[in-house]
């Protein structure tokens, strides 16, 4: 299942952005920046978003100018049904 | 101890700042690094304090307050970072070292010009000196909000017009006012406001910053770990990483925000009142006794709450020993790392003994050192 995750050049910008879409209603949440999403960010923070929330995250990025420097889709590379020896 | 020292610092701090910054000791990770809940709390945090600040101080962007460990730091950062050769900088007399030392170095290692407008002998300026010092090469205007040493203010709503009018930056060291006087960045056209968080503040020591007002570009001060964009070779442009390099105080800013929040709580204004009656309690009690000379314009109220004084040719260091030693009053003697001032003063040989207030002092204290100026004074008559 592709996850989309919004990367930012500071965590200023994440931690804005983060507030407005929680007011918003927008399900996010913060997760470490994917390595793979290299470009000069390869550390830090972004904002983890599913795809039925993309359309509403970007509307709400539209609406308030919010800065961001990407956003990149990414296959979730772990098993959610794996074992976990429990 | 009855702690008259405020302007070096506020040694009494509200307890939720204290409180604030033993939480964080156990509960902070690092800001910045990592999006685990640590690293998080800190991170929030350290974003709403710089929102806090922003609108505490009329900065129209929160990422452009930048946290430093003092306002020494923030002067540095801004006047190594703002100027280039042939620039021409105004200053004042009023100015403590903390700007006066980094002008010095700038003006040695880059070739940047100074000017100083003067102080009279009460420690005030002439605003028309600050047009009159204006030439084409002129970049900015730097200059502290209030003197360390007299307790002056300038105005700064009224150079900020001027500095405007001639299309200057304006570089204010509020030092000594940053939470005890009304600062407001946009409507005082400051560029740049360095503050500290340990003095009017009454935050942590270890604490500071400069707000940046609009498109002022301030080149690095230090470089290092950001947290963020890793693989470039220099310090990321956005700000307010690119003036902050290496992990923050984190434990220090989440006791600077409770200030903050005491202090609106409070009332920036209700603090600022009873800060200037006490100081003119002091003053009406020292003024009159007979060998004293206090510095200083006290024909207006807007002034910081600092009593400065020499009694007779008493050197001023000992006057503060005694003060300590048989009163247990805690003063600041001596050059106040604000040269020029005491030369403009004539006590560059005597320096001065600095009686400075707080919203934790009381008129009772303020009686006991008016009472104690009186005595030591008497003793000290030639």
């Amino acid at each position: 299942m592709v996850r989309y995750y919004i990367l930012f050049e500071n965590y200023e910008q994440g931690l804005a952005l983060h507030d407005l879409l929680d007011e918003a209603g927008v399900r996010n949440r913060i997760a470490p920046a994917p390595a793979a999403a290299r470009g000069k960010l390869c550390c830090g923070m972004s904002l983890l978003v599913e795809e039925a929330e993309l359309a509403a995250a970007k509307a709400c990025i539209a609406a308030h100018g919010a800065v961001y420097y990407d956003i990149v889709g990414m296959e979730n590379q772990l098993q959610p049904r794996r074992d976990r020896y429990c | 101890m009855i702690y008259l020292d405020n302007a070096a610092t506020t040694m009494h701090k509200p307890q939720a700042v204290i409180d604030a910054v033993a939480a964080a000791m156990s509960t902070f990770g690092n800001a910045s690094r990592g999006a685990h809940e640590g690293a998080l709390t800190t991170s929030r945090v350290i974003y709403r304090t710089r929102a806090k600040l922003a609108a505490f101080f009329g900065c129209p962007k929160s990422e452009q307050v930048i946290f430093t460990c003092n306002a020494t730091e923030a002067l540095n950062i801004a006047l190594t970072g703002l100027f280039h050769a042939g620039d021409h900088v105004i200053s004042t007399e009023l100015e403590h070292n903390s700007v006066l030392r980094p002008l010095y170095r700038i003006r040695e290692e880059q070739g940047v010009s100074l000017d100083f407008v003067p102080a009279d002998k009460k420690g005030c300026v002439d605003y028309a000196d600050f047009e009159r010092l204006i030439r084409p090469e002129t970049r900015a205007i730097v200059c502290t909000h209030a003197s360390n040493l007299t307790g002056n203010r300038l105005d700064i709503g009224r150079i900020g017009k001027i500095a405007e009018a001639h299309g200057l930056l304006f570089v204010v060291d509020a030092s000594q006012t940053a939470g005890a006087a009304r600062i407001d960045m946009e409507e005082m056209k400051i560029s740049v406001l360095c503050f500290t968080g340990h003095k009017s503040m009454m935050g942590p020591q270890g604490t500071g910053g400069l707000c940046i007002r609009g498109d002022v570009p301030i080149r690095s001060f230090k470089v290092g770990g950001s947290g963020v964009q890793s693989f470039l070779t220099v310090q990321p442009p956005e700000y307010p990483t690119h003036l902050e390099a290496g992990t923050l105080n984190g434990h220090g800013i989440a006791g600077l925000s409770a200030a903050v929040d005491f202090i609106q709580s409070v009332g920036r204004d209700t603090i600022e009142k009873k800060e200037t009656a006490l100081m003119m309690r002091f003053y009406r009690g020292v003024s009159e006794v007979p060998g004293v000379t206090v510095y200083g314009d006290f024909s207006t109220e807007d002034r910081s709450p600092i009593v400065s004084l020499n009694m007779w040719d008493l050197d001023s260091a000992m006057a503060a020993d005694e003060l300590a030693q048989t009163y247990g009053i805690a003063t600041r003697a001596g050059a106040h790392c604000a040269p020029l001032m005491h030369r403009a003063l004539g006590t560059e040989e005597q320096g001065a003994v600095r009686f400075s207030f707080n919203w934790f002092n009381t008129e009772e204290e303020v009686d006991e050192a008016v009472s104690a100026v009186r005595e030591i004074a008497e003793w000290a008559r030639p």
